[in-house]
């Protein structure tokens, strides 16, 4: 090279400055205006919120992950659930309080259609995650990878035992909910009434990490399972949830279709989530929430939540990460 | 553009001219692709989210869309644990024959190098005005100095540079 060049070449001028600008890549742009326009799809199929969806949620969550066992007769189902999917639904605070304000008592009104058919036993602590996987039943995934920071060794390890809850459908109560929210133009499936559907789930895991006074967990237990009769109309009964939630009735319809309930888990979005996005994990099909962070001292600290299912497990990890960090802890799970 | 009741047809339009903005911004705060595509997807998904509550009397469209980038990087770096100097050089887009892109190359490598050594309001005010090409009232507006202070820093800053190259 010439000193002159080594000249020209050395002279900083205005187009250096912009020297690092460059076409974004355009596989990460279509892949972002899809997920955009998903979301865009859900928030148009609005308002989603509330308690029921909450509760309905947690009444499969909490089943799936805090009931004890029991054996079923599940003979007399012919049909069932398992978690392959989530279909997120972002929730709204409006509806939120509509539903607050109904004087709803929600769990007065569930419980007494939910029998637990054996009580959960509180959680036991296990010295390492092959013990508690010893116990569970089934292989304890564990990542080899964590941020900076996090040690991923002796995390502390609970396992909570299967079990099962059956729910009995009744018009009468659904009426009257449906009647508080003022919501009339909907069509309870005819021979709902007394209809039962059982809740089986299974051990599950939880991993716990500590650093600097955040957490994060890793809980993963084989889908839960739900029986009920053959014949159940499951999209009929979605759209009167969303109609519940919020959704105005057209919206609720084309929503109820597009998913199969059988496999579809829906996951409402609180209020105070930042955002959302499908993602794959390993493979399998997943939620990535990204929550309002929590101020620790001056800083304000990410939190995020990642739902993926895998193999017919169910994984959930969370924690004060931000998404692209939980994202590739999870990816890393063996 | 995307109006405070973003329409479908308006958040294309809107996606397709912000999106260089944005990622261009973080490709001067960021060394890393993974971040740089991660932190552009946040904003705009915060953006979607928070599409109700843009005032169009208050800033345009694109400098409320700086303004969540801006704070969604903060709150990336206030997280990172060190700020690795730049790097990633093959990425680089080629125009022009060898000559142009090795003089390129040496730019970006310069400028990559220096720029992890300014504070962080000067890399900022950088990212803000060679990056998303924002200009002294937008960069006035999204970071909450005077019009006159930025174009101050920003000579001060570019004069730096010069002196490093």
């Amino acid at each position: 090279m010439s000193g002159q060049e080594e000249n020209s070449m050395s002279a900083m001028d205005e187009r250096s400055l912009y020297s690092l600008r460059r076409t974004p890549p355009e596989a990460f742009a279509r892949q972002l205006r899809t997920s955009l326009q998903q979301q865009s799809a859900h928030s148009a199929r609005r308002p989603m919120g509330g308690v029921v969806a909450v509760a309905v949620t947690c009444v499969v969550i909490a089943a799936a992950f805090g009931v004890p066992s029991v054996r079923a007769a599940a003979t007399a189902f012919l049909d069932m659930f398992r978690v392959v999917n989530f279909a997120a639904v972002p929730m709204q605070s409006d509806a939120l309080r509509k539903l607050s304000n109904s004087n709803l008592d929600l769990p007065h009104l569930l419980a007494d259609q939910v029998q637990v058919l054996e009580k959960a036993a509180p959680p036991t602590s296990f010295a390492t995650p092959a013990a508690a996987g010893a116990s569970a039943g089934f292989h304890v995934y564990l990542p080899t990878w964590m941020p900076v920071g996090w040690d991923m060794q002796a995390p502390a390890v609970q396992v909570s035992g299967a079990g099962a809850v059956r729910v009995t459908a009744s018009t009468a109560r659904l009426q009257q909910i449906l009647t508080s929210l003022d919501i009339n133009d909907v069509s309870i499936p005819q021979g709902l009434d007394g209809q039962t559907a059982t809740i089986h789930t299974s051990p599950a895991v939880v991993v716990r990490w500590q650093h600097g006074g955040q957490t994060l967990q890793l809980l993963q237990s084989p889908s839960p399972q739900v029986d009920f009769p053959a014949g159940t109309n499951l999209s009929a009964l979605a759209e009167i949830g969303l109609r519940v939630l919020g959704l105005p009735r057209e919206d609720a319809y084309n929503f109820a279709q597009s998913f199969d309930w059988r496999t579809t888990l829906l996951v409402p979005i609180p209020p105070n989530a930042s955002s959302f996005r499908q993602v794959s994990v390993q493979g399998g099909s997943g939620l990535l929430i990204e929550l309002t962070g929590r101020a620790v001292g001056e800083v304000m600290r990410p939190s995020a939540l990642l739902l993926w299912s895998n193999g017919g497990k169910v994984f959930q990890l969370s924690g004060s990460l931000n998404p692209a960090e939980l994202l590739e802890m999870a990816q890393t799970l063996q | 553009m995307w109006r405070s009741s973003a329409s479908e047809h308006d958040w294309n339009a809107v996606f397709t001219e912000q999106l260089p903005r944005i990622y261009n911004y973080f490709c001067y705060r960021l060394h890393n692709e993974a971040d740089i595509q991660e932190l552009t997807s946040r904003t705009f998904e915060k953006a979607w989210r928070a599409r109700h509550r843009y005032r169009r009397d208050l800033a345009g469209f694109g400098t409320w869309l700086l303004r969540i980038a801006h704070n969604v990087v903060i709150d990336h770096l206030r997280l990172a644990r060190d700020y690795a100097p730049i790097e990633e050089l093959a990425e680089l887009p080629a125009e022009g024959g060898p000559e142009h892109e090795h003089e390129i190359a040496s730019d970006v490598t310069r400028l990559r190098a220096l720029i992890p050594t300014l504070p962080v309001r000067e890399r900022e005010l950088l990212a803000l005005k060679y990056g998303a090409g924002a200009n002294n009232r937008e960069i006035a507006n999204v970071t909450g100095l005077s019009e006159s202070n930025v174009g101050t820093i920003l000579h001060r800053t570019v004069q730096l540079l010069r002196d490093r190259w």
